[in-house]
């Protein structure tokens, strides 16, 4: 079983934390087709930067063949990321599955590693 | 016969105040509608048109926040810059020797021919006629201004005493009561499928495409009618509009968006290549239908102003100098 990396976004993803995300992703996905899921529970707030961080994270993930997956995306973050067309290029990514992910609330942009399973991709709009 | 009209609109505390803060779910609308550009015109601009159509004199138009719910202020209704200023409109036509006084609140849409429903007024003696459809009155009323001549009461009250004899002006047309965004975006497709009297304000340049005055639209911009694209507005290379959209006046679309099924609100700058779907756009704001979920875009290169400045009242202003270079 391979396990996926948990990022839990913060509150406003903009400029500064968009930059720290694409940090601490790459030095956490250097295994081959990393799993990645961006938890958006907490986002209340993303500008054009922070769309930009998103992208940089699914080139990266894509770079290495690996796959990402959203969750916790409010009804106010799926009109953005349909806005932005994110969404869409999230459909490219191949669906996965977390056994029993553990989220803890974490203050700022944390990666954390959860086990998984088969695929199944969670849904980008709410 | 001297025709008299006031018209009542409830006034926006100000242009952001239209939509609510970040991600509160607010279906309901607490302002008002009258002065936002449907089709290339307000409400209340198209009302003032009607009531230009009629004949009346100028037309006296009270804005604030407090307007009353109803067309008709209630005895009990408590004194208050707009009470009073309402109360002194009619005092003055009274005083002038107005016959006839349509009182119309710019609310809810609907066709309602003023000509029939003055016939209507004078044909049946009524005091009071007062509009309605079914068994739901509109704000749309005419007064015998005579019966409120040498009275020492409040209007209000002096109105009040005439409900009892009032005589109900039957309407089964179109009507839209423009209670929140969802009726706001209706209004503008009935309109565009030709369900009402709502005309686009502009040229139909194509099947189902109309266009307002220098509206500009890239060669290159794939249009799936009905659609309207406002005066002076801009929409770039490589766009797409789609599923009944309006863009309405001064705005800018910008280089490959979709617009579908949508409405973009006058004045409003929208980015490079996104997708506004099922959505009313505009103050920095997209309002999301199918999700019910309003979203602050505090990026302005995705939704922001357009650079042109547009006035408040812009509509009555314009309507006011038309009026004074009429009486020239």
């Amino acid at each position: 079983m391979s396990s996926a990396v948990v990022v839990k976004m913060p509150e406003a993803l903009d400029a500064r934390n968009a930059r720290k995300l694409g940090r601490e992703l790459k030095s956490k996905i250097a295994q081959d087709a990393p799993l990645v899921v961006l938890d958006l529970s907490r986002v209340k707030d993303i500008d054009l930067s922070g769309i930009e961080g998103l992208l940089t994270c699914m080139e990266e993930v894509a770079r290495q063949d690996g796959s990402l997956q959203l969750s916790g995306v409010s009804p106010e973050i799926a009109t953005l990321l349909e806005l932005t067309r994110v969404n869409q290029l999230m459909q490219k990514f191949p669906g996965f599955s977390i056994e029993a992910p553990q989220f803890e609330v974490a203050p700022e942009t944390a990666p954390e590693e959860v086990p998984t399973d088969a695929p199944a991709q969670l849904p980008v709009a709410a | 016969m001297q025709i008299a009209a006031i018209l009542t609109v409830t006034a926006e505390e100000s242009p952001r105040r239209a939509f609510s803060l970040i991600g509160r779910r607010t279906p309901e609308n607490n302002g008002s509608f009258a002065n936002t550009d449907i089709l290339g015109a307000s409400l209340l601009d198209r009302t003032l048109a009607k009531l230009r159509d009629l004949d009346t004199l100028p037309p006296t138009v009270l804005s604030g926040r407090n307007v009353s719910d109803h067309v008709l202020p209630s005895r009990s209704t408590r004194s208050g810059s707009f009470i009073d200023a309402w109360e002194k409109a009619i005092s003055d036509y009274v005083d002038a020797g107005v016959e006839t006084i349509l009182l119309v609140r710019a609310g809810a849409y609907a066709d309602v021919d003023y000509r029939d429903l003055i016939n209507f007024h004078h044909q049946t003696g009524s005091p009071l006629s007062h509009v309605y459809c079914g068994e739901t009155s509109l704000d749309i009323a005419v007064v015998n201004a005579a019966l409120l001549r040498n009275t020492d009461d409040l209007v209000r009250r002096a109105l009040s005493h005439l409900i009892p004899q009032q005589k109900r002006f039957h309407y089964d047309g179109y009507i839209n009561r423009l209670r929140n965004r969802e009726d706001l975006h209706q209004l503008m497709q009935d309109g565009l499928r030709d369900q009402c009297q709502l005309r686009p304000v502009g040229v139909e340049v194509q099947s189902d495409l109309w266009c307002g005055e220098g509206a500009q639209i890239d060669s290159t911009v794939s249009i799936q009618g009905p659609a309207f694209v406002g005066a002076g507005s801009k929409v770039a290379a490589g766009c797409r509009i789609a599923g009944i959209s309006s863009i309405e006046r001064d705005c800018e679309v910008d280089c490959g968006t979709m617009i579908d099924n949508s409405m973009v609100l006058r004045g409003t700058y929208v980015g490079m290549a996104l997708d506004v779907k099922h959505s009313i756009v505009g103050n920095e704001k997209i309002f999301n239908l199918d999700r019910n979920v309003e979203v602050n875009v505090s990026d302005a290169r995705l939704i922001g102003r357009n650079s042109r400045p547009i006035p408040a009242w812009s509509g009555l202003t314009s309507f006011l100098r038309s009026e004074a270079q009429a009486g020239d």
